[in-house]
């Protein structure tokens, strides 16, 4: 054992001036954060390759001929692969926005995490500039991925223009910070880090299905689509269809239009609805 | 009573209490008082121990003190500042040693210490804080393979690490092995040398009696009795016993005269009585005397909660008087 621990003489006179760099201490939690996840193995594996996967099941059952969307004379027809990456890349925003996030932040809002963090001068934003840059993270590594298997492995044809690669940057944040606000409100739901865990997988599931994800959207019956119409990914999958799908498949959709204003009219909602239900249901510290 | 300030300079009070009151609504309705008017004062430097039942209002207490649990009423200083969202300089001058935690397990040992250690200004050396609480070589373990003690261990180092001037340990030694206890209680006295003021609960009588300045016993959210280890409840609980066996059966006399007694029932030493004891008694049974008597006197007390995280509990107004 080492000698007494002496308190600081800095301790003596007290600091009133003193207060922490929200900054700083953002960037170092998301270091540390980018550093955490890594090792977790599973969750990184899921989170980058079950869109590659989900990809590659859809190439292998139904080919690689590009028969969808064909005129009668098959022509003008697009693989499989091809067709399902916009959805692949609009499933990403929820899985790394929503689902990964609030089950970690369930997880650490249980285990002691949050009390200990809230404990000490930390301030909350810093905890949540560390969520963000992880999410970021998260979401360029997936984006990255899924682009590149699509292009390597299945020839999919990637846009040539900038401004297209903006948009999908654009629509990728804006997608992804509206599940990451939702998330947040959401963990403040559950009672255990095990139920929250369980209950977020429940949106993913259902708007997977009903967003246009893996079924054209314009085949499901009219009430689902309306229903379907109040949630961001329905919207986000179809702003990236149309920036990797050929201009013809725009008839195709509701109203034979993309209608991107509507987009990010719908996706701004959320964020900012998302935000102030987040700043409204997360306590920090946390209050039983 | 002990450790008293030093004249020419008097130092404030570490922690003052005055008439707090914590309750809880019931999820079938009615409301239970965790806290009960509870009114506290613990000095700079002394180290300070909370004793009592579960569910007796311990926890609530530390949390409102941590500034984890917003008091209803009632003013809590610690430091001279409000704890409940208190400045981030109030917050760097105490450390907190939580009850249990399972948090940064895939972290390793100095990593959490590093990343903590960056909140606060003045931090310790991460390689000091990690000799010091006898983790010394395990800087680069992940935390989930350390050993329920070390990990305990690893909290205290989290709570020190940001250099607190008050330190606050809920049930520190839950589950230890007396090895690790009897350490332990050696870290703790190095930070009370050190000046750190220290608070902390627990069930160990022993704990209490080999750390505490002063002790005080909290039961139904009131504090029913305060004093050092060896006042502790007035000398009326401290009178010894004399207790052997005769031809009746087994005997027991209090008595402020043991040594009478003793010489009158051995006839000056020449006979030897069976199994003869004079017997004080510990600090055990003095706590257990004051909590039995505020229950006594308190007919309906209902079982305590089954969920620990919620450790509000039981407590309603005591009638006991023995409140400061």
């Amino acid at each position: 054992m080492s000698p007494a621990l002496p308190a600081s003489a800095a301790a003596e006179t007290g600091r009133p001036a003193w207060r922490p760099s929200v900054l700083r201490l953002g960037l170092g939690r998301i270091l540390l954060e980018i550093k955490l996840f890594n090792r977790d193995v599973l969750s990184l594996g899921l989170v980058l390759f079950f869109p590659i996967l989900m990809m590659s099941l859809f190439g292998t059952v139904f080919g690689d001929e590009p028969v969808f969307g064909a005129d009668p004379n098959g022509q003008g027809g697009i693989t499989p692969a091809h067709y399902y990456l916009p959805g692949m890349l609009a499933l990403s925003t929820i899985l790394s926005g929503f689902q990964n996030l609030s089950s970690y932040v369930a997880t650490e809002r249980f285990n002691g995490t949050v009390k200990r963090l809230a404990g000490t001068p930390l301030p909350a934003a810093s905890y949540f500039i560390g969520k963000t840059g992880q999410t970021l993270y998260l979401i360029v590594a997936q984006t990255a991925f899924l682009l590149l298997a699509a292009t390597l492995l299945f020839d999919v044809p990637l846009p040539r223009e900038a401004g297209q690669w903006a948009l999908m940057a654009l629509l990728m944040v804006l997608a992804t910070a509206a599940w990451a606000t939702v998330a947040i409100a959401f963990t403040a739901l559950p009672k255990s880090a095990q139920s929250a865990s369980t209950l977020a997988v429940l949106p993913v599931l259902l708007l997977s299905f009903t967003s246009g994800v893996y079924f054209p959207f314009s085949q499901l019956p009219d009430w689902l689509q309306s229903v379907s119409n109040f949630f961001p990914l329905r919207w986000t999958a179809s702003a990236f269809r149309s920036v990797f799908l050929p201009g013809s498949f725009e008839a195709v959709e509701p109203g034979g239009t993309y209608n991107l204003p509507l987009t990010f009219l719908v996706l701004g909602i959320w964020v900012v609805a998302g935000a102030v239900v987040a700043r409204l249901a997360f306590k920090w510290p946390p209050q039983k | 009573m002990n450790s008293s300030p030093s004249p020419e300079r008097p130092a404030p009070d570490a922690i003052t209490v005055r008439g707090l009151n914590k309750s809880y609504r019931l999820p079938k309705g009615g409301t239970l008082t965790a806290v009960d008017h509870l009114d506290l004062t613990i000095r700079a430097g002394e180290t300070y121990a909370l004793l009592g039942p579960n569910g007796a209002g311990k926890s609530t207490t530390i949390e409102m003190l941590e500034g984890h649990r917003k008091p209803d009423s009632g003013d809590v200083r610690v430091l001279e500042t409000r704890p409940w969202k208190a400045h981030p300089s109030f917050r760097a001058r105490i450390g907190i040693v939580l009850q249990e935690a399972t948090d940064s397990g895939e972290l390793r040992v100095s990593e959490a210490l590093r990343s903590l250690a960056s909140c606060f200004p003045a931090p310790r050396q991460v390689d000091d804080v990690i000799d010091a609480v006898g983790l010394g070589g395990k800087g680069g373990v992940r935390i989930s393979t350390l050993s329920g003690g070390q990990r305990r261990r690893l909290d205290v180092a989290l709570g020190i690490i940001g250099n607190p001037e008050v330190l606050f340990l809920d049930e520190p030694t839950t589950g230890f092995d007396p090895e690790a206890r009897r350490q332990f209680w050696d870290l703790i006295r190095q930070l009370s040398h050190g000046g750190t003021t220290i608070v902390l609960t627990t069930h160990y009588l022993d704990e209490a009696e080999q750390l505490a300045d002063r002790i005080g016993v909290i039961n139904h959210g009131r504090l029913i009795a305060e004093g050092t280890p060896q006042d502790i409840g007035g000398p009326g609980l401290r009178v010894p016993r004399v207790r052997w066996r005769d031809a009746s059966g087994l005997r027991e006399v209090v008595t402020g005269q043991p040594a009478a007694l003793v010489n009158s029932l051995s006839d000056g030493g020449a006979t030897e009585p069976a199994e003869l004891a004079v017997v004080r008694p510990s600090l055990e049974d003095i706590y257990l005397h004051l909590i039995g008597t505020a229950d006594e006197q308190r007919p309906d007390h209902p079982e305590p909660s089954a969920d620990p995280a919620a450790q509000p509990d039981q407590a309603t107004p005591s009638t006991t008087g023995a409140h400061r």
